[in-house]
């Protein structure tokens, strides 16, 4: 923790916030559990000398402290909507064709790493009904079990599904509009 | 099978196992459809990449 710079901390600290809050829904939770994670971090910060290492060693702190949370204390997490029903239907014609061509996404490793492709990928993901933010984060990103989603969020399998499917498509058309577009040779 | 059927079998296919019949009509949807397969390949691209998510500045 030592060799992060002040700035490098509040900008650390505001990135684990945005994703608490996606994640629980609930700033005061969220902001509980980021206080928490720095107060772990410090206690053996001193076995980590690079500011990258660390700064990925804090997160995965964090997600371990959601996934818990998530886990325990399900009643007090507040799931609303359940994102509007049409969005998917512009994406196909009536007969279910694409409306709209699609292409295959190149050049990957070369984004990966670039802070631009994240804050783009961050602008998809708000975009996304809270609930189809929610889902796909805790099923892609902190890899919940169907199961354990299900019980969280008070929904059925075949509604995971579908906001899974939502997410997907949503996420891929944003990013192709927004990321790789520009990029095709 | 179209091409709205054949994405959420796509989608499906990373939480649950499709059936024999499925995983066929997917796939003889897929040879036609370069779409498709992009968004195939997409999706896959997309479960990979999330998992580096907040963790851009690792150490490789």
């Amino acid at each position: 923790m030592h060799h992060l710079s002040h700035s490098d901390l509040v900008e650390i600290r505001l990135q684990m916030l945005k994703f608490a809050k996606l994640q629980l829904s609930d700033s005061h939770l969220a902001e509980d559990i980021v206080q928490e994670t720095f107060e772990s971090a410090y206690r053996y910060a001193d076995r980590f000398r690079q500011e990258s290492a660390l700064k990925t060693w804090i997160f995965a702190i964090l997600k371990n402290k959601i996934i818990d949370m998530l886990r325990r204390k399900k009643q007090n997490i507040n799931f609303s909507e359940l994102g509007e029903e049409s969005d998917v239907e512009h994406f196909f014609d009536e007969n279910g064709h694409w409306q709209k061509e699609i292409n295959e996404w190149r050049n990957i490793q070369s984004f990966v790493y670039q802070k631009e492709f994240w804050a783009i990928f961050n602008l998809c993901l708000n975009k996304l009904p809270a609930q189809q933010a929610r889902v796909f984060m805790m099923r892609c990103h902190l890899g919940l079990t169907s199961h354990e989603i299900c019980q969280e969020c008070e929904i059925s399998m075949s509604n995971m599904n579908v906001i899974l499917y939502r997410a997907r498509l949503q996420l891929q058309q944003c990013l192709t509009k927004n990321w790789f577009n520009g990029e095709i040779e | 099978m179209n091409c709205q059927q054949a994405t959420q079998f796509i989608s499906l296919a990373y939480e649950q196992p499709l059936s024999h019949s499925e995983k066929w009509r997917l796939k003889w949807h897929l040879l036609i459809c370069r779409h498709c397969r992009a968004f195939q390949k997409n999706t896959q691209t997309l479960q990979t990449l999330i998992k580096s998510y907040n963790e851009t500045d690792d150490d490789r």
